[in-house]
């Protein structure tokens, strides 16, 4: 009965069609308030309410648009005031993200409005509704996102310039090992201190870099270095690494900065972990604990980068990106539409993620159905909608996911806009502090709002 | 399989009139799940409510949509019919036909459309809600009242007398607010003081009374029978369990010229001691701002004096924790001061004074014993104007409501000033005089008929100082709108009445709401009016709005007896709108991969981490567990979870999805 039926779609009417989710405590009882005032507004809308803004979830959002809505409402207790304390406020960083997310995939703003509507204010809920509904009503029906939701194939146009960016990105080649490391992990091994050690070797089969864990002194000979992007910390996926500790490491930064997101979400036990820490320049640092590693080789790191520099990701990466923000919206839909239609939901990019650490991902659970599952416009849409908002503020760029997408799909781009987002308005990089609080439990109250009537 | 029932109310014509109601509930009988529809036109009355109950039980319904007005009205109305007939109560949910439908919209066909989505949409919803029980939680039988004035002492007193345990906070040195100050109070003329202090004094020695004086309460957490509260002890300076008031300290004071805030800045106090000579209680604190100890570390007079030895210059705040049942807000109101209405003070003229001064002129205990003396010279003044509506009423300056006291307390300040100054004029400047109340109509024609009072209804416009004296240009809206000029040697400005400057964030401690005014906003302003829309918060005297004495006392006994019926109950029943984490068999146990993400976001601190363990006791797993006495059901923890293992009882995912898919 979830899935989202999409034959109803099809009729294009010309009254807006506008879903709104409220919080109880103030904005539905605002919107009571304009009622028993006998104020007048539209009939477009549909209210649903939920207990709080913070319950609001994007799924609902990207399901109102899914189904057929021309605009969504999003409204709840002014900052201070929710009846919950701060859900209105974790609900407001959820927002800038999500924002910033559907801005990146070129989706229409304008249809997308937040605002504080307390229950007093019965005057502002109607002016919203009106002028909202007067604003979609000249924007027309949302066909832009209809074709994808009815499964229509918009006008591919692919920016062949952000493009490259795939080809380049998708080899994991091979560098040469410092010799130290071998010996180091061979010592290692030897004297009992580790059982086992994750590192990467080379694949016998496609002669470029693949994981592999190295149980004994002489398997160590058949470590190799890899080139930028992959990430090791996905292994740690495996539910039966428990019963083998202690484990070792072989990490770069990309692995040390996935480790720290796995540690602020508890899902790695350090105490039985041993680094083998490797330098950018492809040299072996030292043997050390997870704590001294990231103190050795992050901390000079971070403090280096221009503070508007996520890390991880690559320059030439972020300057794609720039380059695909400078088009515009339409453009940049399109763009994307066409990158999707090509996905097959194979969920390669799940697995290859270092920080996709879910025992079984919400996408294969059917009650309700998240979103459809189906590879096509709108399953597809959905899946690297959430999937890139699963790793707002989680994403270390290591590229993992478009280097495994068999269909070149530049996933990357959407976890580097998200990274973008989150360093801008929050000040925060994933995997920097693995004592800092997860970006989205936390909250400020001073947290940015230009946006939100 | 659903058999789900409809039931549309016409609501009068309320709803009737902008929606086809018999056309909605057709559309609803077609609706799949759906086993019976029907409209009625009041379906909250007996009679429809018995249709519910008949329904239920003939075609054994498994869930009700009533499609009726607000859920915030009637939802627990049709709840407890559902329960009367054998169904569960969570099992019933409300479409909100009437004010979020046929309300606000105007055209009869589209307004049907809509409320046929809304019943739609919430067919489908109810299709998915699970029958649910009530969360019995326990209460702690001790209520905290914030503020020491009438409010909060009449609150206290009353609750203490029920037989449970107050805490009473109140912030400044001494119990008393705002009636402390005032002369005499109307419609009786009776002396403030002397029906106050003994208040007072009844507060500060009852045994179920524990006063909190020269504290604030810091920080709220918990919820109904339950509020941890974090109360913020201020330093005194001064060891209270040693000082017997005897009052050496304030008597050997150097610093004598400091503004009093009691006597509204008309008289002086020194930087140790009490507000006023009937403080209760009698125990001074130091002002450290103006102490020259603080200040420059020399003097120190007050310790040298003090018999007992309690001075104690480096006391620091003090943090207590306490636990209650209730809350009862009593922090009152403020008046709108001069620098608020420069086209009436003249820059600040010390011969024009608000309402509140003028009582500390007109008191006996006052700066001046009583006498009428005009602050600049102590002149006696021979005319006096006052001006009513004084920054309220008016749109423009942002306060559109009435003060509500102001009308009746300018009329006893003319009276009591003729009293005194038999000679006197009295010029009150009003632009409707409204004296509703038991006597306040007879009092206000007493100070026109019996002395002399001149009312002239008008606007004043402003008032400027001319030669030693002030005055008064206004417009005679009884004449045409022509001006007049009254010389006089006094102004007195009826000042609008105003919320506490920080009660909004005491109101976000609490998560109660205020209004656009700022006033504390009341669960219902007819049915609720001492509660909020936070359980087990209530509201007593003017942080509601403006009140005068009696209605506030009233307010207050009210709140009391609130109070006293939550207290009758030993344990209390709540909406069982909690999370959950789904949990289920080997070799997962749960969705749930203990990223505790939802940890740091629970402003509740409700989710703990649960081991799984084999038989053997080796553990498998850790994960989140929802504690249900502590969840509040906010769902912020439901939208953060990635893998969806948590969810909200009663907005559950799969419901919200289900009425946003039937939308469609």
């Amino acid at each position: 009965m979830s899935q989202i039926a999409t034959s109803e779609i099809t009729t294009t009417s010309a009254e807006p069609r506008i879903v709104a989710f409220v919080c109880k405590w103030c904005t539905y009882a605002g919107a009571d308030l304009a009622g028993t005032s006998r104020m007048v507004y539209p009939p477009n809308v549909r209210t649903i309410m939920l207990p709080c803004t913070g319950r609001i979830d994007v799924t609902f959002i990207i399901r109102a648009f899914l189904q057929g809505a021309d605009g969504v409402v999003v409204s709840g207790c002014h900052p201070g005031d929710c009846h919950y304390t701060a859900g209105n406020y974790r609900a407001r960083r959820r927002w800038t993200l999500f924002r910033d997310l559907l801005d990146t995939l070129g989706f229409d703003l304008r249809r997308f409005e937040l605002a504080w509507i307390s229950a007093a204010e019965g005057v502002k809920w109607v002016k919203t509704i009106q002028e909202f509904t007067d604003r979609i009503r000249d924007l027309g029906p949302y066909t832009a996102m209809r074709q994808v939701a009815e499964n229509r194939t918009p006008d591919i146009a692919p920016l062949a310039d952000v493009l490259d960016v795939i080809t380049s990105s998708r080899m994991v080649e091979i560098k040469p090992i410092d010799p130290l490391l071998v010996e180091a992990v061979a010592g290692a091994l030897q004297s009992g201190k580790v059982k086992a050690v994750l590192g990467w070797t080379k694949s016998p089969t496609l002669g470029k870099a693949r994981p592999v864990w190295i149980s004994s002194a002489e398997a160590a000979k058949e470590l190799v270095l890899p080139g930028e992007s992959g990430n090791l910390v996905r292994l740690f996926k495996n539910p039966q690494l428990k019963a083998i500790t202690p484990l070792g490491i072989v990490a770069r930064e990309t692995e040390l900065l996935a480790l720290n997101v796995l540690i602020q979400e508890a899902r790695i036990d350090l105490k039985q972990l041993t680094i083998f820490a490797m330098g950018s320049d492809g040299r072996f640092v030292g043997e050390m604990n997870a704590e001294v590693a990231s103190a050795t080789l992050l901390g000079e790191m971070t403090k280096s980068l221009p503070s508007d520099r996520p890390v991880g990701f690559s320059d030439s990466l972020l300057q794609r990106l720039d380059e695909l923000m400078a088009k515009s919206s339409e453009e940049r839909w399109k763009f994307w539409a066409s990158q999707s239609a090509k996905c097959v939901k194979c969920y390669a990019c799940r697995q290859a993620c270092p920080a996709c650490t879910c025992d079984q991902c919400f996408s294969d659970k059917n009650q309700p159905q998240w979103f459809p599952t189906a590879a096509d416009g709108p399953g597809n849409l959905a899946w690297h909608l959430l999937r890139g908002f699963h790793l707002a503020g989680r994403c270390v760029g290591c590229g993992a996911c478009q280097a495994a997408c068999p269909a070149g799909i530049p996933l990357n781009l959407i976890s580097a806009a998200m990274a973008r987002s989150a360093l801008k308005h929050f000040g925060h990089r994933a995997g920097v502090d693995a004592n800092a609080m997860p970006l989205q439990s936390d909250y400020k109250p001073d947290d940015q709002e230009s946006f939100i009537l | 399989m659903s058999r789900i029932g409809v039931f549309i109310c016409h609501c009068g014509d309320n709803i009737g009139k902008t929606v086809d109601c018999v056309k909605v509930a057709d559309a609803a009988r077609s609706l799949p799940g759906v086993a019976f529809a029907t409209e009625y036109r009041y379906v909250c009355s007996e009679p429809g409510q018995a249709q519910i109950r008949e329904a239920i039980q003939k075609h054994k319904l498994n869930g009700v949509v009533v499609g009726a007005c607000s859920p915030r009205m009637h939802e627990k109305t049709f709840r407890k019919a559902c329960q009367q007939a054998g169904l569960n109560p969570y099992l019933c949910e409300i479409a909100n036909l009437r004010e979020q439908c046929s309300w606000v919209h105007t055209d009869r066909e589209q307004a049907t459309a809509k409320a046929t989505d809304l019943i739609r949409s919430m067919v489908a919803r109810v299709e998915r809600n699970l029958p649910l029980q009530a969360i019995k939680v326990p209460i702690t039988r001790r209520a905290l009242v914030i503020g020491g004035g009438i409010a909060g002492i009449q609150a206290a007193l009353d609750i203490a007398d029920g037989g449970m345990q107050v805490t009473l906070v109140e912030r400044s040195p001494s119990l008393g607010g705002h009636m402390a100050q005032l002369s005499e109070t109307f419609p009786t003329l009776d002396c403030s003081q002397c029906i106050m202090t003994p208040r007072m004094v009844e507060a500060a020695t009852h045994p179920n009374i524990r006063l909190e004086v020269f504290s604030e309460v810091e920080k709220v957490e918990g919820f109904v029978g339950n509020f941890e509260v974090t109360i913020r002890r201020k330093a005194r300076g001064v060891d209270w369990t040693k000082c017997t008031g005897c009052g050496s300290c304030w008597q050997k004071c150097p610093q004598k010229k400091i503004k009093s805030e009691f006597d509204e800045t008309l008289g002086t106090r020194t930087a140790i001691g009490i507000p006023f000579a009937q403080a209760v209680p009698n125990k001074p604190v130091i002002d450290r701002a103006n102490c020259t100890k603080y200040k420059t570390g020399k003097c120190g007079v007050c310790a040298k004096v003090c018999p007992t030895g309690a001075i104690v210059y480096e006391q620091e705040d003090e943090l207590i924790t306490e636990k209650f049942g209730a809350v009862v807000v009593a922090t009152g109101f403020n008046v709108l001061g001069k620098d608020q209405l420069p086209a009436y003070a003249e820059g600040d003229h010390p011969d024009v004074v608000t309402g509140l001064q003028f009582e500390r002129l007109a008191s006996a205990s006052g700066p001046t014993g009583g006498e009428i003396r005009r602050p600049s010279d102590g002149k006696t003044p021979e005319t006096i104007v006052f001006i009513q509506c004084a920054g309220c009423r008016d749109r423009e300056k942002g306060r559109a409501y009435c003060s509500k006291i102001c009308c009746m307390y300018t009329a006893k300040h003319a009276m009591l000033y003729k009293h005194k100054v038999h000679e006197g004029h009295a010029y009150v400047l009003y632009m409707d005089v409204r004296t509703p109340g038991k006597g306040y109509d007879e009092f206000y024609r007493r100070a026109q008929e019996q002395d002399g009072v001149n009312y002239i209804r008008s606007r004043a416009a402003r008032v400027y100082a001319d030669g030693g004296q002030l005055v008064v240009q206004a417009a005679d809206t009884l004449n045409a709108g022509q001006r007049i000029d009254i010389r006089a040697d006094m102004v007195v400005l009826a000042s609008a009445a105003i919320p506490q400057a920080d009660v909004k964030q005491l109101a976000q401690k609490l998560g109660i709401g205020y209004d656009a005014d700022g006033w504390l906003s009341e669960a219902h302003p007819k049915l609720r009016p001492v509660e909020t829309n936070t359980a087990g918060v209530f509201l007593a005297g003017a942080c509601q709005g403006p009140k005068d004495i009696p209605e506030t006392v009233s307010q207050a006994s009210a709140v009391a007896a609130k109070v006293l019926g939550l207290f009758a109950n030993s344990e209390l029943s709540r909406d069982p709108v909690i999370a959950r984490v789904n949990r289920g068999g080997p070799p997962n146990f749960s969705t749930c991969i203990g990223c505790f993400t939802c940890v740091g976001a629970c402003p509740y601190k409700a989710i703990e981490k649960e081991e799984i363990r084999d038989r053997k006791g080796n553990l498998i797993k850790t994960i989140a567990k929802v504690n249900s006495g502590l969840c509040q059901g906010c769902g912020t923890c439901v939208t953060l979870c990635r893998s969806k293992s948590i969810d909200l009882d009663g907005f559950t995912d799969d419901q919200v999805h289900a009425a946003l898919a039937a939308l469609a």
